[in-house]
C-alpha cells in the first residue's frame, strides 16, 4: 500500500476543502456587501469601493465605507476569532460543548460592558473605548478566575469546565443585577450591547480586533502539533513528552484574548465558537494544521451568513447577528448531538 | 553500534505521603529486553512513569550518564484511552510531534511508514483511530513509540490487549530493535512465560521493593514466585533451557486438581 501517496492525497483533499470554504466565504462577503437597508446593489457598492472613501457620490461613499465595509470585515474578524477560540477550547478541555460562550467569557464581557455603560463616565477614557476596554478586561479577569480556581484542583479539563460554568453563572448574575439597577435608558443601551450586532463596527474597532487576531496567530500556529497530539488524550500526550499543563495554560490565555477581541466591540455572539469547530472537524479532520484555519473560516462563514440572513428577512432594520446565531445555533447543536449519538467522533 | 547503560540508584517514589517505591537500584546495559514483573500494586507502572519523568521521585537515574529525557526515551503508559478521529498515519506521525514542521518531511513519512510496517499496520494507515479495535489501537500506540527511534523504550503492559500472534510479533520486533540499535527496552508484563521467552533480564518488584534482578533462570524460581506473587508454581525448562512456569494454586490454598 502506498502510504506516502495516501497521506499526500489526504492533505490535498483537506487543502481543497479549505480553499473551497475560503471561496464560499468570499461569495458570502460579496452578498453581505450587496445587502443593506439602503438597498444599494453590488455594482454600486463596487463603484463606491473603487471611488474610495472620499468619492464624488458622498452618500454611496458613506454607506459603503462607513457602514457596509467595516461591518462585513468585522463579521469576518469576529467569526474567525470565535472559531479559533472555540476549537482551541474544545481541544484543551477535550469537550465538544466547550466554547467561550459556555464557559462564561462572553458573560464576563457582557458584565464589563454593562459596567462601563453605567459608570463609564467616571473613567478618564474616550467614550468610544470605555465599553470595549471594560469588556476586554473583564474577559481576561474571568479567564484568570476560571484558571485560578481550577488550578486549586489541578486544572484538569473537568475542573476547568466546572469552574467555567460557575464563572458563567456568577457574571450572568452580576449582569442581571446591573440591569435591575439601571435606569430605563441605560438598560436599553445594555440590552442592545448584549444582543451582539455588527452595526457597532467602525474602522477603529476593525483595526483593533484585526491587530489582536494577527498578533495571536503566530502563537496559535506554534501550537498546532501539540494541540493535535492532545486529541489523543492527556495521558498519551504526556507520554509523548508534551507538557500538557503548560499547553493548556497558553491556549487558555489565547482563547481569552481572541474572545475578548471578538466580543468587546460587537457584543455577545453565541454559538459561533461552539459550532464552527464541529463544522471544521467534519470537513478536514483533527489535524490542527487544517482544523484551526478551517474553524476560523467556518466561524466567519457562520457569522456572515447570519448577517446576510438578518438583512434579507428584515431589509429595513437588520436583525442583530447575535440573535440569529443563537436561534440558528440550537438546531445545529442538535445536529452535533445526533452525530455524536451515532458514534462519530466530532 | 555503541550501547548505553541505564542506572537506577536508590530510586524512591511517595504518593500522598505513602511510599510506593523504595530504594530501587539496578544497572541495565543497552541492547537487551528487560521484563519488569511483579504482582498488582508492586510499583511497576510507578517505576516506569518515574523514569519517564512524569512522577516526582528521589534518587538518581541515568542513561549514558545523563538524566533520561524524551529526546532519547519513549514511554507507553498502561491502557491509554483514545477516542480521537485522527487517522492511524496522523497518530503515528505525532510520535515525532516535537520535530515536525508545518510541512511534514518525506523522512518523517518514511519513519512512520517503517514503524507501521514493522507491526503489520500498513493496511490500517488511513483508517480513523476510533474505528479500530482495542488491540489495533495498542499496536498504533506502539508504532507511535517506534517512530521516535528511542534509545530507552519504556512499555507498560503494552501487549495486554493483543492476541497471541500479535504479542509474538511485537516481542520479536522488540528483540530485533534492540539487536539492531543497541537500545534498552524495559517492559512491564504479567505473562511470566512470555517474559521468560523474550526477555534477557528480569526485574522483579514486590511491595515497592526490588525482590530480584538478573537472568530469567535465576529470577523465575519457584521460591521467588511464592514469595513475590504468593503462588505455588512448577518451574521447568523448555528445549532451549528457558523457564516455563506452570502455576498450580495460590500459596496456602488447596492445589487445583
Amino acid at each position: 500500500m502506498d502510504i506516502h501517496g495516501g497521506y499526500r492525497r489526504g492533505i490535498l483533499r483537506k487543502s481543497v476543502m479549505l480553499a473551497s470554504a475560503c471561496m464560499a466565504l468570499l461569495a458570502l462577503v460579496l452578498l453581505d456587501l450587496a445587502n443593506g437597508p439602503s438597498g444599494m446593489p453590488l455594482a454600486s457598492v463596487w463603484q463606491a469601493v473603487l471611488a474610495g472613501p472620499y468619492g464624488e457620490d458622498r452618500a454611496a461613499a458613506a454607506i459603503v465605507w462607513q457602514l457596509r465595509l467595516p461591518q462585513t470585515f468585522m463579521g469576518v474578524i469576529v467569526g474567525s476569532c470565535l472559531g479559533l477560540a472555540g476549537l482551541q477550547m474544545q481541544t484543551i478541555l477535550d469537550n465538544p460543548l466547550a466554547s467561550p460562550f459556555t464557559l462564561g467569557f462572553s458573560a464576563a464581557a457582557g458584565f464589563g460592558a454593562a459596567l462601563a455603560i453605567m459608570f463609564g463616565q467616571l473613567l478618564p477614557l474616550p467614550e468610544f473605548f470605555v465599553v470595549p476596554i471594560c469588556a476586554f478586561a473583564m474577559t481576561l479577569i474571568a479567564t484568570g478566575l476560571v484558571y485560578g480556581v481550577a488550578r486549586l484542583r489541578g486544572a484538569t479539563p473537568e475542573i476547568l469546565v466546572l469552574s467555567g460554568i460557575a464563572v458563567l453563572f456568577f457574571f450572568q448574575a452580576l449582569q442581571s443585577l446591573l440591569q435591575f439597577l439601571a435606569s430605563p435608558e441605560v438598560l436599553q443601551q445594555i440590552v442592545f450591547w448584549l444582543f451582539g450586532s455588527l452595526l457597532k463596527a467602525t474602522w477603529t474597532s476593525v483595526g483593533v480586533s484585526f491587530a489582536i487576531l494577527l498578533a495571536a496567530l503566530p502563537f496559535v500556529a506554534s501550537n498546532v502539533w501539540s494541540l493535535t497530539a492532545l486529541r489523543l488524550g492527556d495521558r498519551t500526550a504526556e507520554s509523548l513528552g508534551l507538557r500538557v499543563d503548560a499547553l493548556r495554560q497558553r491556549s487558555f490565555l489565547l482563547v481569552a484574548v481572541l474572545t475578548a477581541a471578538a466580543v468587546c466591540f460587537v457584543g455577545t455572539i453565541g454559538f459561533v465558537g461552539l459550532i464552527a469547530p464541529h463544522v471544521a472537524r467534519s470537513f478536514v479532520g483533527e489535524d490542527h494544521r487544517f482544523a484551526l484555519p478551517a474553524s476560523a473560516v467556518s466561524g466567519a462563514l457562520i457569522l456572515i451568513a447570519a448577517s446576510v440572513f438578518g438583512k434579507i428577512i428584515s431589509p429595513g432594520a437588520a436583525i442583530p447577528v447575535g440573535i440569529i446565531t443563537a436561534v440558528a445555533g440550537v438546531p445545529m447543536l442538535f445536529l452535533v448531538i445526533a452525530r455524536r449519538g451515532k458514534g462519530r467522533s466530532t | 553500534m555503541t550501547t548505553g547503560m541505564f542506572a537506577l540508584r536508590d530510586v524512591a517514589v511517595r504518593r500522598s505521603g505513602t511510599p510506593v517505591l523504595a530504594r530501587i537500584s539496578a544497572e541495565m546495559a543497552g541492547g537487551q529486553v528487560v521484563a519488569l514483573i511483579g504482582p498488582n500494586g508492586a510499583g511497576k507502572s510507578t517505576l516506569l512513569a518515574a523514569v519517564a519523568g512524569l512522577l516526582p521521585c528521589s534518587g538518581t537515574m541515568t542513561w549514558c550518564g545523563k538524566r533520561p529525557h524524551f529526546s532519547v526515551l519513549a514511554y507507553m503508559p498502561q491502557s491509554a484511552e483514545i477516542t480521537s478521529g485522527l487517522s492511524v498515519m496522523e497518530a503515528v506521525l505525532l510520535g515525532r510531534h516535537d520535530c515536525l514542521g508545518w510541512h511534514v518531511k518525506p523522512a518523517d513519512l518514511d519513519a512512520a511508514g517503517v514503524a507501521l510496517a514493522s507491526l503489520g499496520l500498513e493496511r490500517l494507515a488511513h483508517r480513523r483511530l476510533d474505528s479500530l479495535s482495542g488491540g489495533q489501537r495498542q499496536l498504533v500506540l506502539l508504532a507511535q513509540r517506534f517512530v521516535r527511534r528511542p534509545q530507552l523504550l519504556l512499555l507498560d503492559e503494552s501487549t495486554s490487549a493483543l492476541d497471541l500472534r500479535h504479542q509474538m510479533t511485537v516481542l520479536q520486533h522488540l528483540r530485533n530493535y534492540v539487536a539492531e540499535t543497541g537500545a534498552l527496552v524495559v517492559m512491564a508484563m504479567h505473562d511470566l512465560n512470555l517474559a521468560a521467552c523474550h526477555a534477557d533480564t528480569v526485574m522483579m518488584l514486590a511491595h515497592g521493593t526490588l525482590a530480584a534482578f538478573g537472568p530469567c533462570k535465576e529470577v523465575l524460581t519457584e521460591a521467588r514466585l511464592r514469595d513475590a506473587f504468593g503462588i505455588e508454581a512448577d518451574v521447568m525448562a523448555d528445549k532451549y533451557g528457558r523457564p516455563i512456569i506452570l502455576p498450580r494454586a495460590a500459596a496456602g490454598k488447596a492445589a487445583v486438581a
